[in-house]
């Protein structure tokens, strides 16, 4: 199963965009400008599809600048932020960081790591 | 601005019948009444369960109707029994198959989405979540739960 592939055609769908414009880097609201009505379309769309549990919070990144505001000054946001969002690697973490300033950081490769993650805790079960 | 459904009240659901995890039926006795009102019923039955299914601890809404079919011209008469199945959910969001049904046959079938927020300023809490938890009751009669 290609991941990618299944959530673009999800998006394509639920966006109306071309295909050719989504790519594992492509930001949903920044580039794609899904609205918050989307991303609960989305989220049932991927449990159909994909049979997993989904965590709205957690998958958009909802509440990710509210943990960072909740950091205390001696713990450095990279370690802070790690065990919030388990499904992003510590590489993507940082990117997030240092893209904060520049909007919405939320890309569809977020969406694969989410669902690897999930997949891979169902079958751990 | 005056909203005038033609309905002495705006309930569309005369019993709820049966109500498990991942589906609800009830009923409803219509009189010459046209097949957009069986729609709406169909939802407020979909999001009855939504409200049920999170213990009518958030506010539930319809938000999109991603297909639904009929026969042109229907016109509702006598009794119905709607059935809603859940096929997908999220957190906040939940998707129902929803079919109205008369003598066993099929009249009006589609696919709902809905949502649920959390209480606030505009849907008061203290008003709601209990008005709803009544309703909820009252419509249960010699109802099957799991």
């Amino acid at each position: 199963m290609d991941i990618f592939k299944e959530i673009r055609q999800i998006l394509v769908e639920l966006l109306d965009v071309d295909e050719k414009e989504i790519t594992t880097d492509t930001y949903l609201v920044r580039d794609l400008c899904a609205e918050s009505i989307d991303f609960l379309e989305l989220a049932v769309s991927l449990n159909n599809r994909f049979a997993i549990e989904i965590n709205d919070d957690d998958l958009f990144l909802r509440n990710l600048r509210l943990y960072i505001q909740n950091i205390p000054d001696s713990q450095d946001r990279l370690a802070g932020l790690t065990g919030r969002f388990p499904f992003l690697s510590t590489k993507r973490i940082a990117e997030i960081l240092a893209d904060l300033d520049q909007g919405p950081v939320l890309k569809v490769k977020d969406l694969i790591a989410y669902i690897e993650w999930q997949t891979k805790s169902k079958k751990a079960a | 601005m005056t909203v005038c459904s033609g309905q002495d009240r705006f309930i569309l659901l005369d019993r709820i019948t049966q109500v498990r995890e991942n589906t609800i039926v009830a009923e409803k006795t219509f009189a010459e009444t046209p097949v957009w009102l069986g729609i709406e019923s169909l939802a407020q039955l979909g999001a009855m369960h939504v409200r049920y299914a999170n213990q009518f601890s958030r506010h539930a809404m319809l938000l999109i109707i991603e297909e639904c079919g009929f026969n042109p011209g229907l016109e509702l008469n006598g009794t119905y029994q709607l059935k809603g199945k859940r096929t997908s959910r999220s957190q906040y969001a939940y998707g129902y198959h929803l079919t109205a049904l008369k003598n066993d046959q099929i009249v009006i079938n589609g696919q709902f989405l809905f949502a649920t927020i959390a209480y606030d300023d505009r849907f008061d809490q203290n008003r709601l979540q209990s008005h709803y938890e009544r309703l909820f009751t009252c419509l249960q009669s010699d109802i099957m739960t799991d």
